[in-house]
């Protein structure tokens, strides 16, 4: 029994661990929003009050019968990894349409930027013509102007 | 190899006016392109009193341009105090085509003239260090400003230069005369102009007043004519005059050659010698093969397909680009929409941050969103602009390509006038080119880079055409041709002009000769110098057709005193054969009175000229206005210090009066005036001796009807040839009263010049004396005839009035009567017209006498210079002509004036 105990608070710390693990990741690597780290805080506070309560049930929740402590403590303990699962996924998300926004913007700057050097092609070679033209009609004057010397 | 020296001699060439600096300008570009730059002992300068004219001449550095402009009238009236009111300002641009306002330019401008002349000489002079100057002018003499300084700037130039470096500088002019299609006022200037400068050119002795010498300041001076043979020629003297200056070393770029070069400034000097006082021209013929139009219709003909090829090739590129800016267009405003749409999503899902729990904002990568749409968008806003900045040069480039598509039909059109050009060439008297057919044309297309080295006449060796290309080169000099090709409208012989009765007489009294072939030889009608210069490449002359010296035979035998052919190696002329003619020494006055002048300029000059009134006729005039001083010591005629207008009338009518004709030349119109007289005379004695056949009218003894017929025949025969006879006594007497006065004109005209000496003196003597014996044979016989004419046809028509008496009555049937009416009609007509006849004839004896004294004054002219005359040779000779004279009809000789023949050609 003693050993079953144990476990569970374990186990529970472990939960409350890995939710403020979560905490500490998001609020420094995933910059997430102050409301959404609420959910994996929540989480943190509902494990840290399963461990408290499955360590102190018999003071705390004496007044319940051992299969309702039971209850609430692991309904307890459920909230916050669902809280904590639900603020990973909320991020995931976000990010995941941010990706897509960015990459949006990212194609359509390349598509743009590809246009511009087809136009600025076509402008090369329109140059191109002109010289060419320039050429010719240098060339067409050059006998006109030869033909009065001639 | 033709070796080259350094030419040291400074060169300076001055045009002055619009035309005289147009045609330096000319020489200059010319100059540049044969040589690539103008070299250092050479200085081109013009001088011109309208801006524009001067502006247009884009070869001559803005240093070396002289632009006088036109002074206020009140300067102008200060350095002038001759000039005229009305002549203070002129009209138009420039001088206004008045020579006395360009002299009046003169005067005020001289300061800056001569510094910009004497700064370019003495940069000259620095620059080579030679002290030699040869100076070239050009001007036209119609206008104001040429004709108007280009002797006085000759002038001061020459004792500038001699005074400041030493030495005399060689002074060539050229001057272009107007043609006859020219108004009255251009055309009178160049006679005005004329006068001037062969008043100058007559002067050769230094004579210094107030600082400047009035000596002939040329050694040569040129005269060339805008139309020839009633064509414009302006585009040939354009053309000419550099090449003869450039071709011909007077100006040789720089480099003269050592070996193969004819002519040097001493040389020409040399062969000039002696003529200085008298007027030279230029002629110029050429016979060419069109190597160079062939060249260009060969490369034109090829570039044709080229450039349509590649506008075809440009065409479809710009249909591309078309397409494709289409598309982008679309593309652009498809991007425009979808950023806009990012943009809004972008932005919806930045809204979402901090908005609940259940939202994430990624703001990194929202604003890396933002920034790349931000970016696309300005540079698609950018991008719409360069497309439309694209359509624009498409749709100029598409214009451009339609205007190269215009251009390639003018190619198109060029190469066929090329070919026309090269097929049927527009060959003039003085410019030859070979006309090809087009198969010739297309079959040297084949030969095109050997016929580069080839000689003209190894190419129409090729082409199986050397008798066509000796007849165009060689020939012109074999035959003479060239001496009828000058620049000038020049006759060069008395037998263009003269009637050949006039030329049998004076061949009778051996003032010409006639050789075998009729060509007239008179010593007196030769130019002094001619010179030929052929000029191609060495190979293309044939010694062997040259004809050695039989040119130059025909030539001094005929046309010139001395005659020279040369020939001038030109390596880089070797598909030309130039020939360029120098005539000097010139007589362009008339060689006889009634005779057209030997520069048939001079006929439309005089005329213009007539037209001025006195008033007037200072326009045309320059030399002397203001310098009364100079005028009244050179020319013996007095002026009054301060009265300018009386002074300058006495230049004005001293130049009206002024002919431009040698004084010696005067006695060689008199021989020409002799043979007017004794062919007159000659002419007169025959009619007379007609006249006398009236009388034998032969009277029938006996009537019959066909005897009576014959009378009215005979009476009405007699009746015309009186009336022609009366007529004829009218325009004799007028004919003898103007030869009259040309006898007395040419007196007049011979006084004060010394006579000529020897033979000439004693042929003309005898002329003299022949004409004298004539006139005093002529006068007895008009006596005789004038006294027993009218009883002489008294005595036929009392004859006849007795045969018709005597016709029987019972004969007289109204045909009969018919003839005898007619008869006595006729009859009295000649009563009456005998009478005045006879007074007509006596008229004609009036004048004769009065010659009669005016050619014994014209005798003891002649025999005042011939104080050893022989005078056994005067008489006699003449007697022993015969005079035959048909008695069959009526044919009375013509008594007028006209000693011209018709229909003779120009030039010969």
């Amino acid at each position: 029994m003693y050993m079953e105990m144990e476990l569970q608070s374990i186990a529970f710390l472990v939960v409350a661990s890995v939710l403020a693990v979560e905490v500490v990741l998001m609020l420094t690597r995933m910059k997430v929003d102050k409301m959404l780290l609420l959910m994996p805080i929540t989480g943190v506070i509902l494990a840290a009050l399963a461990f408290a309560l499955n360590e102190y049930r018999e003071k705390l929740l004496s007044s319940l019968s051992e299969s309702a402590r039971s209850v609430v403590i692991y309904a307890i303990v459920a909230m916050g990894i669902i809280l904590g699962l639900m603020g990973i996924v909320i991020w995931l998300r976000g990010e995941k349409e941010a990706k897509k926004l960015v990459a949006t913007a990212r194609s359509i700057d390349s598509a743009v930027t590809r246009m511009e050097s087809e136009i600025r092609g076509s402008g090369v070679e329109i140059e191109h013509f002109d010289e060419e033209m320039s050429d010719i009609k240098r060339r067409i004057s050059d006998y006109e102007a030869r033909e009065k010397e001639v | 190899m033709v070796e080259l020296r350094e030419d040291t001699v400074n060169r300076i060439v001055i045009g002055i006016g619009g035309q005289g600096s147009f045609i330096v300008n000319n020489i200059l570009r010319m100059l540049k392109r044969s040589t690539g730059k103008v070299p250092k002992n050479e200085e081109f300068l013009i001088i011109d009193t309208d801006q524009a004219s001067a502006n247009a001449c884009t070869e001559i550095e803005e240093r070396r341009k002289i632009i006088l402009s036109r002074p206020d009238t009140i300067l102008m009236k200060n350095v002038n105090q001759w000039l005229p009111d009305p002549y203070l300002s002129a009209a138009g641009a420039g001088c206004g085509q008045h020579r006395i306002y360009g002299r009046a330019m003169y005067n005020v401008h001289r300061e800056r003239i001569f510094s910009a002349i004497g700064a370019a000489a003495s940069e000259l002079r620095n620059r080579t260090g030679g002290k030699d100057f040869f100076i070239i002018m050009v001007c036209a003499f119609g206008g104001g400003t040429g004709s108007s300084m280009v002797l006085d700037v000759a002038i001061d130039v020459r004792d500038w230069i001699s005074k400041q470096f030493g030495s005399e500088p060689v002074i060539f002019g050229i001057g272009i005369l107007p043609s006859s299609k020219e108004s009255a006022l251009p055309t009178a200037n160049a006679l005005g102009t004329l006068k001037e400068l062969h008043f100058l050119m007559s002067h050769s002795e230094e004579i210094i007043i107030e600082d400047k010498n009035y000596s002939n300041p040329f050694k040569l001076f040129f005269l060339l004519g805008r139309d020839l043979q009633g064509q414009n020629r302006d585009e040939e003297l354009e053309r000419a005059i550099p090449r003869f200056l450039l071709d011909l070393g007077f100006l040789p770029g720089g480099k003269v050659e050592m070996r193969g070069k004819w002519l040097d400034l001493n040389d020409l000097q040399n062969r000039a010698r002696g003529y200085e006082n008298r007027f030279d021209t230029l002629g110029y013929y050429e016979c060419v093969f069109p190597t160079e139009k062939l060249f260009l219709y060969y490369e034109v003909e090829d570039e044709i397909p080229v450039v349509r090829e590649k506008l075809v090739e440009i065409e479809a590129r710009i249909s591309e680009i078309q397409g494709k800016i289409e598309s982008q267009r679309g593309e652009l405003e498809r991007y425009e929409a979808r950023i806009r749409e990012a943009q809004r999503v972008i932005e919806e899902y930045e809204s979402k941050e901090g908005v609940g729990l259940f939202t994430h904002v990624n703001l990194a990568a929202v604003e890396e969103g933002k920034t790349k749409l931000e970016r696309a968008r300005k540079k698609l806003s950018e991008l719409k602009e360069a497309v439309f900045d694209l359509e624009v040069r498409v749709s100029d480039a598409e214009e451009e390509k339609r205007q190269m598509e215009r251009r390639l039909e003018r190619l198109d059109a060029l190469k066929n006038r090329l070919l026309r050009e090269i097929t049927t060439p527009q060959n003039t008297r003085s410019y030859h080119q070979i006309e090809l057919s087009e198969e010739e044309v297309k079959s040297l297309k084949k030969r095109r880079e050997d016929m580069k080295k080839m000689s003209f006449k190894e190419i129409m060796e090729l082409l199986g055409r050397e008798d066509e290309y000796f007849r165009w080169t060689h020939a012109p000099i074999n035959e003479g041709d060239i001496i009828f090709n000058p620049m000038l409208n020049y006759r060069h012989s008395i037998e263009s002009t003269l009637a050949s009765r006039y030329i049998e007489l004076l061949h009778d009294y051996g003032f010409l000769e006639v050789d075998a072939q009729g060509n007239i030889m008179k010593e007196e009608e030769k130019l002094g110098h001619f010179i030929a210069v052929l000029s191609t490449r060495a190979d293309n002359f044939d010694d062997a057709r040259l004809g050695g010296g039989a040119f130059k035979s025909m030539v001094t035998e005929r046309f010139a005193k001395d005659a020279d052919v040369l020939k001038l190696d030109t390596p880089a002329r070797a598909h030309s054969f130039a020939i360029y003619t120098l005539m000097i020494g010139l007589q362009p006055w008339a060689p006889g009175p009634g005779l057209p002048p030997r520069m048939r300029e001079l006929e439309w000059l005089e005329q213009a000229y007539k037209e001025s009134d006195f008033a007037r006729l200072q326009r045309h005039h320059s030399l002397f206005y203001g310098t009364s001083k100079p005028f009244a010591i050179i020319t013996n005629i007095g002026y009054t210090p301060g009265a300018e207008e009386k002074n300058r009338d006495a230049v004005t009518n001293f130049w009206r009066n002024y002919e431009l004709i040698e004084p010696e030349a005067i006695w060689n119109n008199t021989p020409v005036v002799l043979a007017q007289c004794l062919k007159m005379f000659d002419d007169l004695l025959t009619g007379l001796d007609v006249a006398e056949g009236i009388k034998n009218l032969g009277i029938p003894d006996n009537y019959s009807i066909a005897s009576l017929t014959m009378l009215v025949h005979g009476l009405e025969k007699a009746g015309k040839s009186m009336e022609k006879l009366k007529r004829w006594t009218r325009e004799a007497s007028r004919g003898f009263g103007q030869l009259k006065s040309q006898v007395d004109d040419l007196t007049a005209r011979l006084k004060g010049i010394k006579p000529p000496a020897g033979d000439k003196a004693v042929k003309m003597l005898r002329m003299v004396d022949d004409a004298i014996r004539d006139i005093e044979i002529l006068l007895d016989r008009i006596e005789e005839i004038s006294n027993s004419f009218s009883s002489d046809i008294k005595v036929v028509v009392e004859k006849a009035t007795e045969f018709l008496g005597a016709i029987p009555s019972k004969e007289t049937t109204s045909a009969v009567i018919r003839h005898i009416t007619k008869a006595e009609s006729e009859l009295s007509r000649i009563r009456e017209d005998s009478m005045k006849a006879a007074r007509g004839i006596r008229a004609i004896g009036e004048p004769l006498a009065e010659m009669s004294s005016s050619l014994r004054e014209l005798k003891s002219m002649i025999e005042a210079g011939e104080s050893e005359l022989e005078l056994e040779q005067g008489q006699g000779q003449g007697e022993g002509k015969e005079q035959e004279q048909e008695q069959e009809q009526m044919e009375l000789p013509e008594l007028s004036l006209d000693i011209k023949e018709e229909g003779k050609g120009e030039g010969g």
